[in-house]
């Protein structure tokens, strides 16, 4: 399928660069924004080390074949600093942002229903990412028809 | 700003700057920025609207600026400041996290050693 090739494609393209990494999330948050009613999110508190967060993303989305294509990302936050972990809600993500500082990042999640999170890190240790066809879609009211991203548009977001 | 005006900042914290809110009342003319020569203070100057003390339910607007000390960011001369239309500040263990939204903009993230609040008495 063309648009399978072309999302692993750009997966394979963050993985390979560090400094390019952070840019996969403006992408997800693109997916998540053509379909948010599709998103799930998911946290995993590491309560061994309280300088480390574990974000373990599903995020189905449509594409205008009425193909659902489920990601799954695993990102570890290293060097951790900001709100109690217990009080990051778990509900749905609407948009997530990453900015560079002299020693790290700075990152804010909007969440769907609840305030924003704003923290820091130190870097990111791993991203895994899985993408896949999970099954065909049709609703009768499905206007939407999001355009595949593409490697141009991660540049210009990163 | 006169040592006199210095005086009278008082450093907030961000819980306290959260709850102030002003940032909601920026006006599209009064917005201006000042950087020192090593980028590292960040003054963000403008009017708030804020209630009348001698006519209740009647709003004027009053100056404000928002001092920012020991920035990290992005180039903050690189920032097209039109209009504040949201604020977020979280206390970190020894800086402070703020997220700034701009109309028609993407959001402007940047940490900061702590945030100081200036409001000219009338």
């Amino acid at each position: 399928m063309k648009e399978f090739e072309q999302i692993q494609l750009g997966f394979r393209w963050f993985a390979d660069g560090t400094e390019l990494r952070r840019a996969l999330f403006p992408l997800l948050a693109k997916c998540t924004g053509a379909t948010p009613a599709f998103f799930d999110f998911t946290i995993e508190h590491r309560a061994v080390d309280k300088n480390e967060l574990t974000l373990n993303l599903k995020m189905p989305f449509l594409w205008p074949n009425a193909q659902i294509m489920q990601i799954e990302a695993q990102v570890k936050f290293l060097g951790f600093d900001g709100p109690e972990l217990a009080t990051l809600p778990s509900n749905q993500v609407q948009w997530m942002e990453f900015e560079r500082l002299s020693e790290g990042y700075i990152a804010s999640i909007s969440f769907a229903d609840a305030p924003s999170w704003l923290f820091r890190f130190q870097k990111i240790e791993e991203v895994g990412l899985h993408a896949e066809t999970i099954r065909s879609y049709i609703h009768p009211e499905t206007r939407y028809s999001p355009s595949p991203p593409d490697s141009t548009i991660i540049t210009s977001k990163g | 700003m006169s040592a006199l005006e210095l005086a009278e900042i008082a450093p907030l914290s961000a819980q306290e700057l959260e709850a102030c809110a002003f940032f909601h009342d920026f006006w599209i003319d009064s917005i201006s920025l000042t950087v020192t020569e090593d980028g590292t203070n960040v003054c963000l100057q403008g009017s708030e609207l804020i209630e009348s003390v001698t006519a209740p339910d009647e709003y004027v607007s009053s100056q404000v600026a928002l001092h920012f000390i020991d920035y990290d960011g992005p180039d903050i001369r690189k920032v097209e400041i039109e209009m504040v239309s949201g604020g977020k500040f979280v206390q970190l263990s020894q800086s402070v996290a703020v997220q700034f939204t701009f109309s028609g903009q993407r959001d402007w993230l940047f940490a900061c050693k702590y945030v100081k609040l200036h409001r000219p008495k009338p």
